[in-house]
Order: structure tokens, then sequence, then C-alpha cells
């Protein structure tokens, strides 16, 4: 459905991307994860021809994409980062026009109208003009403008920025809704777990690049970096902590505020060695955590820093 | 139609703006034309003071003679000729002019010599100096009377001089000459027109783009299949539509408010000023798709609505006359298209004649007025292409030549 092939897109000196390459296949939710900075809108606005590029080659629904491809641009949704809308209109005409710029049939566009109000729940705010709604009903209303006409190709770019749990929590579940119902979403987001939550195929970038692609899974296999082991223990004494280290599925091990931490390698799982050593040894632990590797750890073994720094 | 519907309907949120100029700019006019109908002279009757005459000298014609001249002008009040009375009489307005003729002032003058007579008024009134000339005239034709023609008696000099000043010019006033074929209430409301069609054009077209041109918006349209003809097919309608409303409002206003006035005017006159607030329509929307790449929030909108308006306006001689401007403001406003407007309505509203070479300086005018709209609309467009080149080049946006 979208095909990207070295993309270079520079701001003066400073290089936005860099030989980027993307394929999203149809029916997929594909996640853009990376700190701010790393290219993600950049990306996005130029697969959506707003943006000129240096080089590269964009097709989407294999047709070249261009400013004046409005075939394609009929079958795309747009979300954009800010909230988009005319505060001058209500809620109804916001969603009405941005759907009438896609559907020019009114009495069907009432009825996509209607949907998309419920679909966000904006139901109770039709008149509402944007200045009365909240930030998370606005982000809502943001949405609602850019799925009303039920594109084939939702783009959403950090749809969930400044809102409040609930909100977020309900956007997800829409975005889940709206792949559900047939669209290829392309979200880009800072948030590794909504990533992680959300995506069957994430993109990791970093400084206009491609550092990584794939399922959770398949993006965590390509570490070494196993699960994480985190016991109480009321104290450890230094050779013990030696021994564990010692351990043959152990990468690292620390002990730190009364909690001994343990990265284990990529399939190895030394729960029942560490415990058995701690026993052994009378050392007396309470809880123990076991949590597998998540994407930071894959954008810090990758990149040598933390996602959001 | 869709840029247009959405254009509607944010002109109707923010109509409560646009609502109050146009309110107060009619209410003003009204109020001023209210006032100049009440100060317009259309009629005329002779006022008869009242007076009073204290005769200590003896009856003669040449007193009596003075009594009838003054009852015909003025409303007699007798009061006795008591200090006290009489000044009862001035202080609370019974008369406002008391004739004192002295013992003897009648032979005086009959013999030459002056005895002064003596009057008492209330200071500073017309009526008091209106009386006290017709004393004067009266006494001054009989002294040329009786030195022209020794021999008459005092009787028939008396009759003489009545008949004299019992002449009277008729007046008849005319609403206009022939150099003033357009009242002056609808010239001047045709003068700051302009003002008001500036302001409410430049306040209306730019409440809409600035919307429009707002980026995250513009960003979004540009993602949709919206084709840069079709929206600026949509915005053009609506400035077009706009413009004609604005235009037909305030004519209409002016129209109805003078249309007292206007009794008797030449409908041609009517129609041409007509076509010169419509093509300085056209320069005032040219106006404002150029100020609209300026104008990015309602402070500035508001700001630069008035000082344009206000600021083109007293350049252009809309609120004083060009007269008193100095030279170089005269020579400056020139170049401005409210200069030609102004001129076209003063030489409008005095065609006493209207015929091709009459006409000729209102056609230099309105070919002014055009050639202003269009300068300024191609300055727009390549203000607009250069800005989005610099936004293309700055790598912000991918767009198309728009309004």
């Amino acid at each position: 459905m979208i095909h990207v092939k070295n993309l270079v897109k520079r701001y003066g000196k400073l290089i936005a991307l860099d030989h980027f390459n993307l394929d999203v296949n149809n029916g997929e939710i594909f996640g853009l994860l990376g700190p701010n900075g790393s290219g993600k809108t950049t990306a996005i606005n130029c697969i959506l021809s707003l943006l000129t590029y240096d080089k590269g080659e964009i097709t989407l629904f294999g047709k070249p994409m261009s400013p004046t491809n409005y075939e394609s641009k009929r079958k795309i949704g747009v979300v954009p980062q800010n909230v988009a809308v005319f505060n001058e209109l209500t809620v109804l005409e916001n969603i009405d026009y941005f759907c009438s710029l896609y559907v020019p049939d009114k009495s069907k566009r009432k009825t996509l109208v209607e949907e998309a109000v419920a679909f966000v729940g904006l139901s109770d705010y039709r008149k509402f003009l944007p200045k009365k709604l909240s930030g998370g009903l606005l982000r809502r209303l943001n949405i609602a403008c850019g799925i009303a006409h039920k594109p084939d190709l939702i783009f959403l770019d950090e749809p969930t920025v400044a809102v409040d749990p609930q909100s977020r929590n309900n956007i997800l579940e829409g975005i889940k809704a709206l792949n559900a119902s047939g669209a290829t979403v392309v979200y880009t987001s800072h948030y590794m777990e909504e990533v992680e939550q959300l995506c069957s195929r994430i993109m990791i970038m970093d400084k206009g690049r491609a550092i990584a692609t794939g399922t959770k899974e398949e993006l965590t296999a390509l570490i070494h970096t196993g699960e994480k082991l985190t016991v109480e223990a009321a104290a450890l004494p230094i050779s013990l902590l030696e021994q564990i280290r010692n351990l043959p599925d152990v990468l690292r091990a620390d002990y730190i505020d009364g909690h001994l931490k343990a990265d284990c390698k990529g399939n190895g799982h030394p729960v029942i060695d560490v415990l058995d050593l701690l026993r052994q040894s009378g050392v007396r632990f309470g809880q123990v955590y076991s949590e597998p590797p998540t994407l930071n750890d894959v954008f810090l073994e990758i990149t040598g820093k933390q996602l959001r720094d | 139609m869709k840029v247009f519907k959405a254009s509607l309907l944010i002109l109707r949120r923010r109509a409560a703006q646009v609502t109050v100029y146009f309110v107060m700019f009619t209410t003003m006019f009204v109020i001023i034309a209210s006032f100049y109908s009440e100060q317009m002279t259309t009629d005329f009757s002779a006022v008869r003071p009242p007076f009073t005459v204290i005769n200590r000298d003896q009856d003669t014609p040449l007193t009596e003679g003075l009594l009838a001249f003054l009852r015909e002008r003025g409303a007699e009040q007798v009061f006795p000729d008591e200090k006290k009375e009489l000044q009862d009489a001035t202080f609370y307005h019974a008369t406002e002019y008391i004739l004192i003729i002295p013992e003897g002032f009648d032979e005086a003058i009959w013999n030459g010599s002056s005895l002064p007579l003596e009057a008492v008024s209330v200071p500073g009134t017309g009526k008091s100096y209106y009386l006290d000339s017709l004393v004067n005239q009266y006494w001054n034709f009989v002294n040329v009377y009786h030195k022209a023609a020794p021999s008459l008696d005092k009787a028939t000099v008396s009759e003489m001089v009545l008949d004299a000043l019992a002449m009277e010019s008729s007046v008849e006033i005319v609403r206009f000459s022939g150099s003033q074929p357009v009242s002056e209430l609808y010239e001047s409301y045709s003068r700051v027109q302009s003002y008001i069609l500036m302001v409410l054009t430049l306040l209306c077209v730019s409440s809409i783009t600035m919307s429009f041109r707002r980026p995250d918006l513009h960003m979004r349209n540009l993602c949709a299949p919206l084709t840069t003809r079709q929206k600026n097919l949509g915005l053009f309608l609506y400035c077009a539509l706009t413009g004609f409303s604005i235009w037909v409002s305030t004519s209409a206003v002016g129209f109805f408010v003078s249309l007292p006035s206007l009794e008797g005017t030449d409908g041609r006159l009517i129609a041409l000023l007509f076509l010169n607030s419509f093509l300085y329509t056209l320069t005032a929307l040219s106006i404002a798709m150029l100020l609209n790449y300026f104008i990015s929030n309602p402070n500035t909108q508001n700001a630069i609505a008035n000082f344009l308006g206000l600021a083109l306006s007293f350049l252009g001689g809309a609120f004083v006359p060009l007269e008193f401007l100095s030279e170089g403001l005269r020579a400056a406003s020139q170049f401005t298209p409210v200069y030609w407007y102004s001129q076209a309505v003063s030489d409008i509203c005095r065609l006493a004649v209207v015929n091709q070479e009459t006409m000729a300086p209102v056609w230099r005018s309105f070919a002014m007025e055009l050639a202003f709209a269009i300068a300024i609309l191609c300055l727009a467009l390549a203000v607009g292409k250069s800005k989005n080149k610099a936004e293309k080049s700055f790598g912000s946006t991918r767009t198309e030549i728009e309004m």
C-alpha cells in the first residue's frame, strides 16, 4: 500500500530523512516509533506530498504520490499532530466540511458524519464550538475530521499528545476499531507503550533513518537483552552478586535499593538459577518480577540512548 | 462550493464584528442626516419683536408715522412711563426694546439740530438691533426727505417716508442651484462610503483568508483531494458575494437615508455614483486580497482595517476636502485610489449637464480606480506566489499558487 524507497529530505544542512525506506502492507497498523526530531512527521509529510524532498520514490496504492494525485488523496485520511479544525465552525460543521472534501454526495455525507460523531463519542457535543471542548475532546474531533470519509489508509501523527489517560484509551480503542473495519493505519508516536499495544509492525526511527523494522517480537529478538529480572532482597553480599553475574544466561546484574536487577540474555531464563543461588546463600528474598524486553531496550541497545532522551 | 459554504459559515460566526461596524456607520449617518434636514432652510417668515415707545414729546405726524412704521414690523407693548415698570418689562423680556422720545425731539430734528433718542434694550439680542435699525432707518429717511424738500410739511414727509419704507423685496429660497445637482448630504455620504467599504471589505475577506491560511488547516486542506482551482474558486466566489453585499447594503443605506434630499436629482448621476462606489469596492477587494498575506490574527485584522481605512480615506479627501491638505499631502493623495474615488464623487455631484465633454473627468477617475484594482490584484497574486516559493524553499509545504 505504501512504498518508500531511498527518501532523502534536507532542511539546509540538516538531514531530516536519510535514505529512508518504508513498506506498509494492506490492513496492518504500522507504527513509526522514535524520539522527537527523529523524522517521523517529516516522513509522513513527504509521503502525503506536503513537503518536497530531495531524492527518493514514494508510491501509494501502486501509483507515484504527488500533490495532484487526487485519486490517491481521496482514499487517505489524515489526523495531524496539531488539532487542525476551524474555530468558527461547530463540531458537526467541522466534520462535515472535511468530509465534504472527499464525499460530494450530501445524503451519503450526512450518514458518514453522524457515524464519525458517534465513533469518537462526540454525540453530545454536536453544536459545540471547538473552544468549548476539552483537550481530549478536541483530539477526538481532530480524529473524526480525518476519518469521517472512511478512508482506506489513515495517517495518525501522534494523536494522543497531551491527552488524559481515559481519552487516550478511547482513542487507541477507536484506532483498533478502524483497523478492524478494514483501514490500514500508519501511527506515529514517541510513546512506546502505545505502539507496542497497538501496532502489528513497528519501525524504530532515529536521526532520519529506519534503524529496525518488524513485529515487536522480531524487534526484541534483534537484541541481546532478554527478560529483566527483579528480586526484592534485604541484603546481598558482593560475592553472591558476582556469582549471579557469572551465571551463563545473565548479561548484567546490580543490587540497587534492596533490589537485585538482572538483565538476561536473549533466550535465557535464569530465574530458577538465581533464586537457587539466593536460597543456598541464605539470603531472604521477597517479590520476584520478570519483564520481557521492551522497545526502549531495543532502541537503547541499537543507539546507545534511551528512547525518551 | 465546499470552501465557499465553509467561508459563509465562518463569516456567520464572525458576523457580530462586521455588524457592529455596519450598525455604527449607519447610525452615525442617520443622526447626521437628521441634523442636516433640521438645519435646512425651507421657509421664511418675518419676526415681529415686541417693542415699547415712550413718547415724552408731543404727538406729531412724524412721531405718529414712526409708531405706525414700528407697529407694522413689531408688536407694540404698552407700559407706563415709570422706571421700575420699564426695568421689569425688559428683565422679563416682555419687551425687547424701549424707545424713549425726549421732549422737543420732533422740533429739533425738523430744525436740523441733533437731540439723541434714548433706547433701552435687552443687550446682545438680534431683535433689539433690528428695532434699533428700524428707528434709525425711519429718522434718516425723514431727514433726507426734509432736506431734499424743505417746503413739505411734517404730515406729507411722514407719509412719503412710510410709502418708501413699505417697499419690500420678495425672497425665494431655491433648494439647489445648477452648480450642485446632487444634494450635499448624499455627496458627503458618498465620500465617507469609501471608508465604510474599505473597512467592511477588509474585515469580511480577511476573516476567511485568516482561517484558511492557518498553517495547520492549510496543510490539512492540502492533504484532501481539493484542487487549488476549487479552493480559489470558492474563495473568489465568497469575496465576490461579500464585496457585492457590502456595496449594495452601504449604497442602499446612503440612498434611502438621503432620499428626501435627492428629490428631482438626475437619476443618471445617482447611477454614476453607484458605479463609482462599485469600482471602489473592487479596489477594496484587491487590497483585502493583498493584505490577507499579512493578517494572521484578529488583533492585526482590526488594527490594519481601521488604520488603512482611515489613512487612505483621509489622504483621499473622504473626510476633509483636499483643499485643506498641504501641497505634499495633496500630491501624495493622487497615488491612492480614494483620491480618484473622491474626485469622481466631486465631479459627478457637480455635473449640471451630462454629456461626453463633462463626463470626461469622471471616466478618467473611473479608469484610475479600475487600474488601481487591477494593479493591486496583480501585486496580491505576485506576493502569494513569492510567499509560496519561500515556503517551498524552506521546505514547509508543497503548494500551488493560491489566492
